[in-house]
């Protein structure tokens, strides 16, 4: 078991390698000029100012000089300075990453939990109305843009009806919760304060539940067909011989067989919902990596996307490695192999 | 002594055969049986919207009623009978930007697909197939992409080709090709073990041709069904780069854009609305047709 | 006997709903148990003998249902019975033991835990009570170490062990009759008969009336007390055990008596004038596979034939009998080239063949050829009969293109298949067509030997006769050389001249089939031998030389 999970972890530094290495050439690669980002365009007319910014930012030196500048720096942990905040890298994803895991890890939660029990109820009323309704939810869940809906969602909820709270994590003029985590949920928690945690968790719900409609789909959709592989076992054939009746076997025979598949999901969701976060966050002007991202590509702040794209490699590949660990776990051939 | 044909065991009572149980995919059953097969309510309802749509594609110029680039009348004005989704922040006609915009995100997304899996396919059966270093080096890469999340990179690669959407359409090949090159790679891992491939082996075949004749043929289905269904998601990635500035530019009437343009007006919800739902329906019916065929052919290789 | 019967089916009839319309399994059959009694239903694959068995605890797939008939249980008419009653009747009055012990057990959950839930289902213990009774039905069915072994997975288990466990689950409640599917038709020879006796013992101590299916004629007059013999769906013949297999009075009966390898009496090869040369020459074969064991992942070599050496004779068959993991399958593969050895030579009609390559492999590949087990995956889906057939020649370049349909259509009529099979698909056929079309393919490019790698293991027992015969003959016309690997000594028996016996990897003993048989002198050999059934409780098999 030990084995398994530092073989896997062996493998990281090598993609990540691979990571930076292309976002590093691909950002370079761009023919236009990122120094109107770090002295404006006002500033480009004049020499001495772009003389100097070329030096000081490292322009001056060649791709393969600036390549391996980058990577002794990444190694003692330093991303880099920002082209436009002109912080380093790693302080403005740190301040920026709690953002967007709140986000992700609530559009997780519901994703799994509401996908868990739809499949179910899927697949024990199977071929009846509930099943067709909830499949062609889930099929619809996944076949909606997530910006387009986000974009709806306000428009009827915030603008119309005026249920939704306005975008952003929490109202104007309240004031965030002390920072331990990040989470302003948690945060606000620990701090005591209800009617804080309140108004960031109503903030949260809507572009979290946005989020996770194309996870949802696709849970939905595996806990059905899985549960209804797990039914035509041979061993709930035994099972029923053994004098069990169908709903027995249900649950304490397939549902366990049926869920672990979706814990696979995990490591894939991630990507999912970076993606998701990319754009939801710029229409709710949620302060986390996806509007950061958007703003570095636009404004070509090559530290910036390099940053960005390790740390969504490095949660990919992180998700990736927690669900393979929970496999074996729950699945004790792929222990013992 | 000649024993006629006779019908296949049947699946056994328990849901098992004491024999080796037939596989049933490719079968060629008399073609009427087969069509019949199709004939769920999901691929007819599916295939007729996406005919409605390349109808549209084909004859967009016909039917708008106005022209797109141009305006038509006053701005941000609501829905009318004379304008059906009403009129953009430059008075253009929505509706008609609309219809033309389908001549741009469709076939767009269907080539992107098309040449991810040529292109994904290819390398995975290769490496699948011979194995050993050769398999070593393009899986690693197909890793290392995959890694990337695919908005991040596409993203990367948009930003660093320019905007505009041939790029964008690059940028897609690019972070796709990997998840048909593991497909197939899968496929052919497993078709290569089975006994009619050490049979052609053992007559002497090359292994080209062992590949071409035996091997591919057999990954076509699920790749096919696998295509078909991610067909909706490259249409909403093209859409969405288009909405984050990296795909088409103005004026162009593709929808990701158009959506970025009726952000900026919220209030006049007509003009983000329009490329909106056209795009649902055109990816839920796409991907009505993916869940139905593959229904059909799930059913068919179990036989049940 | 005037007691009433335990179990009677009257009339039974059971129909599929398929895609093709209702396909009857089952038509008006009957049949008696009493108790304490064991009944055997034998017939081929589908003769609706397990069809049967399901109707009467009626776990019926979905799409079946009985359409007449009657099932009486202990004087209740089962088919009435509602589903919650029915759920009290399984298990604890009626026990199932099936057939392939790896898909029947949850792999999720420990074995003892899905013992222990027998009990607690029909609530006659809970908790560490039911627990305490699992154990003691682990060591009852000859699983040593119960208690540490009540906590593993079915997949850290033997097939044999798990097949023991599913026997176990079905007797825990002492049910009054066990249905019995097939129990032991996925387990290896020598298991099987350890398997069987078990049950054998403990179904006589509990006065157990068994309902045992299968395939096998001598098996079943071996173990039952009296005998059903079904075909298509209706029962042929039925009665005492011994009368069926001596005196049976039905024509498909003498038929599959006749085919039985097993219950044979005579080979179907007459031993060879003079010692031919040898064909092929196989010395010092070896192959190791690198498997990575242990904490450190040291890769330790797995060997899965060590130092095997024998001759084929021109014109004769040779087989290779052994069970799995022999290493019998692996040696076929190498004589095949179709893997390499890690050591040893390989001859063939004296010159040396190990290591070649490129044209001289290509050449070798036209004078040996193989047929493999599986008729279903041998042949491609995709292209018809006669493109299967045709493709030897199109790799080879023999002939013209006319000339190659022309010896495609006298292949099929060798293979005594009509000609016109070449237009069809290979799932339009049943599986004996199947194999003989792979026998005809075999034969395209007249290879002087022909390496059938279990191929009847397949095949339903009148079929593989005749696919015997046809090989044998075949080898009579064409001077053809077999090598013929089997697990099956009874088919071996019938079909050879050398038989060589295989286990972990090496040749335990050889020699003719009549010595083999009457003259064993390893302990392996006897128990393989002892695990032929032959039809009488008890006793050896009688075989005349030849």
């Amino acid at each position: 078991m030990l084995r398994f999970t530092l073989r896997r972890l062996a493998l990281i530094p090598l993609l990540l390698w691979g990571i930076v290495t292309i976002a590093f050439f691909l950002s370079r690669s761009v023919s236009s000029n990122p120094l109107v980002t770090i002295v404006g365009e006002r500033n480009l007319g004049n020499p001495d100012v772009v003389a100097a910014a070329t030096r000081r930012w490292g322009l001056d030196k060649s791709l393969a000089e600036q390549y391996w500048v980058y990577l002794t720096n990444l190694v003692r942990g330093d991303l880099g300075t920002s082209f436009r905040t002109k912080s380093p890298v790693l302080d403005d994803l740190g301040a920026r990453l709690p953002a967007t895991l709140e986000l992700a890890f609530t559009a997780l939660v519901i994703a799994v939990v509401l996908g868990t029990v739809g499949g179910v109820i899927a697949a024990r009323t199977q071929g009846r109305v509930a099943d067709g309704v909830l499949r062609v939810a889930a099929l619809a869940g996944s076949s909606l843009p997530v910006f387009w809906v986000g974009l709806v969602f306000l428009f009827v909820f915030y603008a119309t009806l005026g249920i939704a709270p306005s975008p952003g994590r929490l109202s104007a003029r309240v004031i965030p919760p002390p920072d331990v985590t990040g989470f302003y949920t948690v945060d606000s928690l620990l701090a005591g304060d209800w009617p804080l945690f309140t108004d960031a968790f109503a903030h949260l719900l809507m572009p979290a539940f946005i989020m996770s409609l194309a996870l949802l789909g696709t849970v939905i959709r595996l806990v059905r067909s899985q549960m209804l592989e797990e039914q035509g076992a041979d061993y709930v054939r035994t099972a029923r011989a053994k004098g069990m009746a169908r709903g027995q076997v249900l649950n304490r025979h397939v549902l366990k067989n049926a869920i672990t598949p979706v814990v696979t999901l995990i490591g894939v969701s991630v990507g999912l919902l970076i993606m998701g976060a990319v754009l939801i966050e710029t229409i709710f002007s949620w302060n986390g990596i996806g509007t950061y991202a958007v703003e570095s590509s636009r404004g070509l702040d090559f530290p910036a996307i390099t940053g960005v794209c390790l740390v969504g490699g490095v949660l990919f590949l992180l998700g990736n490695l927690l669900t393979d660990i929970a496999y074996a776990t729950i699945d004790p051939r792929v222990r013992l192999s | 002594m000649t024993i006629t044909a006779g019908p296949l065991a049947e699946a056994g009572p328990f849901g098992g055969t004491a024999l080796p149980q037939a596989p049933l995919d490719d079968e060629k059953l008399p073609f009427r049986a087969r069509l019949r097969r199709f004939a769920r309510p999901q691929i007819v309802v599916g295939a007729v919207v996406v005919l409605v749509w390349l109808l549209v594609i084909a004859l967009a110029g016909v039917l708008a009623p106005h022209d797109p680039f141009s305006s038509s009348g006053g701005r941000l004005l609501p829905p009318s009978g004379e304008h059906l989704f009403g009129t953009d922040s430059l008075g253009r006609d929505v509706f008609s930007r609309v219809l033309h915009g389908a001549r741009l995100s469709l076939p767009i997304a269907v080539l992107a697909i098309v040449l991810s899996v040529l292109v994904g396919s290819l390398v995975g059966a290769v490496a699948g197939f011979f194995g050993g270093w050769v398999d070593a080096v393009l899986m690693r890469t197909a890793d290392i992409t995959m890694a990337f999340p695919s908005i991040l990179l596409a993203m990367a690669v948009a930003a660093a080709l320019g905007p505009g959407l041939a790029n964008a359409f690059l940028a897609i090949v690019a972070v796709w090709w990997p998840i048909y090159a593991r497909l197939v790679r899968g496929q052919i891992l497993s078709i290569k073990e089975r006994e009619h491939v050490l049979a052609a082996r053992a007559i002497g075949m090359g292994r080209w041709a062992v590949l071409r004749k035996h091997v591919l043929p057999h990954s076509l289905t699920p790749v096919s069904v696998n295509a078909t269904m991610d067909l909706g998601s490259i249409i909403i990635l093209v859409a969405s780069l288009s909405f984050l500035g990296l795909g088409a530019l103005p004026p162009s009437p593709e929808w990701g854009a158009m959506i970025t343009d009726g952000a900026a007006n919220f209030y006049q919800w007509w003009i983000a609305a329009g490329p909106g739902i056209a795009m649902v329906s055109v990816v839920l019916a796409v991907n009505f047709l993916g869940d139905g065929l593959r229904d059909v052919f799930d059913v068919k290789n179990r036989g049940r | 006997m005037t007691t009433a019967p335990l179990l009677q089916v009257r009339d039974l009839s059971v129909a599929f709903r398929t895609d093709r319309g209702d396909v009857e399994a089952v038509s008006g059959a009957s049949l008696t148990v009493h108790a304490g009694q064991t009944v055997a239903v034998v017939g081929e694959s589908g003769s609706g003998k397990s069809t049967l068995t399901a109707a009467v605890n009626r776990l019926l797939a979905p799409n079946g249902r009985v359409t007449q008939g009657s099932v009486t249980f202990d004087g209740v008419d089962l088919l009435a019975r509602s589903e919650r009653q029915m759920n009290g009747v399984r298990g604890k009055q009626i026990g199932l033991v099936p057939q392939d012990p790896m898909s029947n057990l949850n792999p999720l959950r420990s074995v003892g835990s899905q013992i222990a839930e027998v009990f607690t289902v029909h609530r006659e213990a809970r908790g560490r009570e039911a627990k305490k009774k699992a154990v003691e039905l682990l060591e009852r069915v000859g699983i040593a170490d119960a208690g540490r072994r009540y906590a593993q997975y079915p997949h850290e288990f033997s097939g044999g062990m798990r097949q023991r466990v599913l026997i176990a689950m079905g007797l825990a409640l002492r049910p009054q009759l066990l249905i019995a599917d097939e129990p032991t038709s996925a387990l290896d020879v020598t298991v099987q008969k350890t398997v069987l006796d078990q049950l054998a013992e403990l179904t006589e101590t509990m006065g157990t009336a068994v309902l045992l299916v299968t395939h096998d004629l001598a098996l079943a007059a071996e173990r039952a007390d009296h005998v059903v013999v079904m075909r298509k769906g209706a029962v042929v013949e039925e009665g005492p055990a011994q009368t069926v297999l001596t005196s049976p009075t039905a024509e498909y009966t003498r038929l599959l008596i006749s085919a039985a390898p097993s219950l044979a009496t005579s080979s179907m090869v007459t031993p060879p004038e003079c010692t031919a040369e040898p064909i092929i020459e196989v010395t010092g074969l070896r192959k190791e596979y690198p498997v990575r064991t242990g904490a450190l992942g040291r890769r330790t070599p797995f060997t899965a034939v060590d130092d095997v050496s024998f001759t084929i004779p021109r014109g004769t068959t040779v087989g290779i009998v052994g069970e799995s993991g022999s290493g019998k399958s692996t040696v076929a593969k190498m004589v095949l080239k179709l893997a390499e050895p890690t050591a040893g030579e390989l001859a063939f009609e004296g010159t040396s063949v190990t290591g070649i390559g490129g044209r001289e492999l290509f050449a070798f590949r036209r004078r040996v050829q193989p047929v493999f087990q599986n008729p279903y995956a041998a042949l491609d889906s995709r292209y018809t009969v006669g493109d299967a057939i045709r493709e030897p020649l199109d790799v080879h370049g023999v002939g013209t293109p006319a000339e190659r349909r022309a010896k495609v259509a006298e292949l099929l009529s060798q293979v005594a298949l009509d000609p016109e099979l070449a237009r069809r698909y290979p799932h339009e056929l049943s599986g004996g067509q199947r194999q003989r079309v792979a026998i005809a393919r075999a034969l395209a490019l007249d290879p002087d030997v022909v390496v059938l790698d279990e191929a009847v293991s397949a095949l339903d027992v009148l079929v593989q006769a005749q696919i015997l015969e046809l090989l044998v003959s075949l080898q009579r016309r064409l001077g053809l050389s077999y090598l013929f690997i089997s697990h099956d000594l009874a088919v071996v028996r019938m079909i050879c001249h050398v038989v060589h016996v295989m286990r972990a990897g090496s040749i335990v003993e050889s020699g003719s089939p009549a010595e083999l048989f009457h003259h064993p002198t390893h302990a392996y050999t006897r128990a393989l031998l002892d695990a032929i059934p032959v039809g009488e409780a008890g006793s050896p098999s009688v075989v005349p030389a030849g």
